[in-house]
């Protein structure tokens, strides 16, 4: 076995060392550099996330060689997760919903006076994480790649519907609400030419929607007009208030003594958890929230809800752990587990390029250099973050009323320029509206995007596994792999049901 | 069965709507044409599938709001008292954005989206109409530089766009 892992590592090593001089080629670091900055900037700003920003920037792929384009994109992804962090801790407005739990404890940091504290544990916390992630990504894709060559359509189609029933159920106030999410996805899914037969789904005889509705129209509205709508819908009910940073982000002996164990173990939380399918970031940081809370003693246990340094320190690194974990499926099978994997996905199929099991074998060179300038990417953004932190913080005294103009502004312009479409438009203006419904009653987002952009592949891939098979159904619960993600599923919808009855009964019997 | 609130009136509104979709996609996949080759499967059948989901997921809905448990809406407590959304900001906004889908290809990108930035901004609680305007012209004008100039991608022209790219070029 440890033989076995020895040749792995060193089967790795060389393409991700290729993989580096690539991405230390000058053109790229710049690319890299601005994806740095604006994925910083864009996680800073309150309302826009990592998706939005990439989407928007998604016309690039027609000028712009891939390589520069995925780099850039990565950087985004990246930056976004540390720029998030300082808004929810300084204006307890979490920019993307990995944050929202740092605003628990970051933001009472803040209001203590130890904002300095805070944002630098996250700040390190993310950089310790996210190259221990990377790390572990580089060397678990290319192997999940490998088993994944044998897998049959069946096989896709129960990983999807597993991705389905977990983003579904995991995330939101309840169960039922994430379902309603996906069908919505699934339904904007339909919309167009069925890609076997030609039938026209859902078009009402528009021409302009047989080519079905674009993804990233649809991440683009429900993200950037849904936010701006439900804030608009709000505004005479809320109030923000920017904490200025004392001091400088910096942490103290004790501080750091108290935040290396939490990083650790929110990485080793959030990077099997991006892995699976569980549905983004919030299931991750709410768990290693809770861990920490449990692990603390004494004194700083009792920190805990007035400020406690751990609950910072874990949740941010099991944001970025589970960010690099959501890219393995995503370089492996292809399939994206969360909004931003989603827009990056059609940042690949821009360019022909199809993630899944042959990725590695097909484009091997633009994915090691895609996985290398993550590694530089996570070291600029520690460098450009902690010292600078006074100018990002700037970004947060922007006026309300230019800032959500101006996010509405680039929503627009990211919906119309990728097919420059009049129907982009509307179709951006209607999800936006139904993005602000869903916010409007507790509908969580995530689960339609997944939804919209995973329910054609789904179909394809039903489709492929009944012509193999002949008609026969039973193929599609053929094979180990289908079986163990069924029973899993099973499992899933059935325990938590039954946990609630067992505990009723114990209560009634006690 | 306890009294539906306020917003869970809204929200029942909401999940009928939603419950009408699923019944527009059953009769949309209904009166499909189907292709006159044979397929092992109709085109019909992931369709009918999702259009169930949605029905079922749109009633479980209603009655969760039915028994009490109406959503929490995103960014509140549970005990938050019911807040009357704010429609005429609301408005303002989906107004702004129509127009700016309404005239994109008619006055080109400047204008639409100069309109837009404006619609949004004095929606939000920007008082100086004249400063919003001003600014709103330069945004647009340096959004569309920097994008048609810098990155390449094109955007609809008209008067001012042709005399920008004059000089740009």
């Amino acid at each position: 076995m440890d033989l076995k892992g020895g040749r792995l590592m060193f089967d790795n090593f060389g393409p991700l060392l290729d993989g580096f001089s690539q991405a230390f080629v000058f053109s790229n670091l710049i690319y890299g550099f601005i994806g740095t900055f604006l994925g910083t900037l864009v996680g800073v700003l309150p309302g826009i996330g990592p998706a939005l920003a990439i989407g928007l920037l998604l016309p690039i792929t027609l000028t712009v060689q891939p390589t520069q384009a995925l780099i850039m994109f990565a950087a985004i992804y990246y930056g976004a997760m540390y720029g998030g962090s300082t808004t929810s801790i300084l204006l307890n407005t979490p920019g993307e919903s990995g944050s929202v739990i740092t605003a628990v404890e970051g933001n009472k940091m803040a209001r203590a006076g130890r904002a300095g504290a805070a944002l630098a544990t996250a700040a390190i916390g993310s950089f310790v994480a996210g190259t221990i992630a990377t790390l572990l990504l580089a060397l678990a894709a290319p192997q999940l790649a490998e088993l994944a060559i044998t897998v049959q359509p069946a096989g896709f189609l129960a990983l999807i519907i597993t991705a389905f029933a977990t983003v579904g159920t995991l995330l939101g106030s309840s169960r039922i609400r994430g379902i309603l999410s996906l069908a919505v996805g699934l339904t904007i899914g339909l919309v167009g030419a069925d890609l076997q037969s030609g039938s026209l789904r859902l078009t009402f005889g528009n021409t302009a929607a047989i080519d079905g509705i674009e993804t990233v129209t649809v991440i683009v509205a429900l993200f950037a007009l849904g936010e701006v709508l439900y804030l608009a819908s709000r505004f005479k009910h809320d109030s923000w208030q920017v904490i200025p940073v004392g001091g400088k982000a910096m942490m103290t002996k004790k501080e750091l003594k108290r935040s290396w164990k939490p990083w650790l173990r929110g990485t080793a939380i959030g990077f099997p958890l991006g892995v699976v399918p569980a549905g983004g970031s919030e299931v991750p940081t709410f768990l290693s929230y809770a861990v920490e809370k449990k692990l603390a003693k004494g004194e700083n246990k009792e920190e805990f809800g007035k400020g406690a340094i751990e609950g910072v320190a874990g949740p941010e690194a099991a944001n970025n752990a589970n960010a690099a974990g959501a890219l393995v499926p995503l370089l492996a099978l292809g399939l994206p587990t969360s909004a931003t994997a989603a827009v990056v996905l059609v940042a690949f199929q821009s360019y022909q390029i199809q993630p899944g099991p042959l990725l590695f074998m097909t484009n091997a060179e633009l994915v090691w250099a895609l996985i290398a300038s993550l590694f530089i990417g996570n070291t600029l953004l520690l460098v450009l973050n902690l010292p600078f932190i006074r100018f990002w913080v700037k970004l947060l005294y922007i006026p309300r009323p230019y800032l959500y103009a101006g996010i509405t502004t680039f929503a627009l312009l990211g919906a119309y320029a990728l097919n420059n479409s009049i129907f982009d438009l509307q179709i951006a203006l209607l999800v936006g509206f139904i993005g602000y419904l869903f916010r409007r009653f507790a509908v969580p987002i995530t689960p339609m995007v997944i939804g919209a952009i995973l329910g054609p592949l789904a179909e394809l891939y039903y489709k492929r596994a009944l012509q193999i098979s002949q008609g026969d159904h039973g193929v599609l619960i053929d094979g180990a792999l289908t079986k163990s993600l069924y029973l899993f599923l099973i499992l899933l919808i059935a325990i938590p049901p039954l946990y609630r009855r067992f505990k009723k009964d114990a209560k009634a019997q006690a | 069965m306890k009294k539906v609130s306020q917003a869970g009136k809204g929200e029942l509104v909401f999940a009928g709507a939603l419950f009408l979709v699923s019944i527009v996609v059953y009769w949309d996949t209904h009166k499909l044409i189907l292709p006159t080759n044979n397929t092992i499967v109709s085109p019909r059948t992931f369709p009918y599938v999702v259009a169930t989901l949605l029905m079922v997921a749109s009633i479980g809905v209603a009655l969760e709001v039915l028994r009490g448990r109406a959503g929490v809406p995103e960014g509140t407590e549970i005990d938050t008292p019911f807040q009357r959304a704010d429609f005429r900001t609301m408005l303002i906004i989906v107004f702004a954005i129509g127009l700016h889908v309404f005239l994109l290809e008619r006055t080109g990108y400047i204008i639409s989206a100069a309109i837009s930035f404006w619609g949004v901004a004095y929606a939000f609680g920007a008082k100086k109409i004249v400063k919003i305007g001003i600014i709103s012209f330069i945004f647009a004008g340096l959004v569309y530089f920097s994008f048609t100039n810098l990155l390449d991608i094109q955007l609809p022209k008209w008067i001012i766009e042709e005399w920008i790219s004059k000089v740009g070029a």
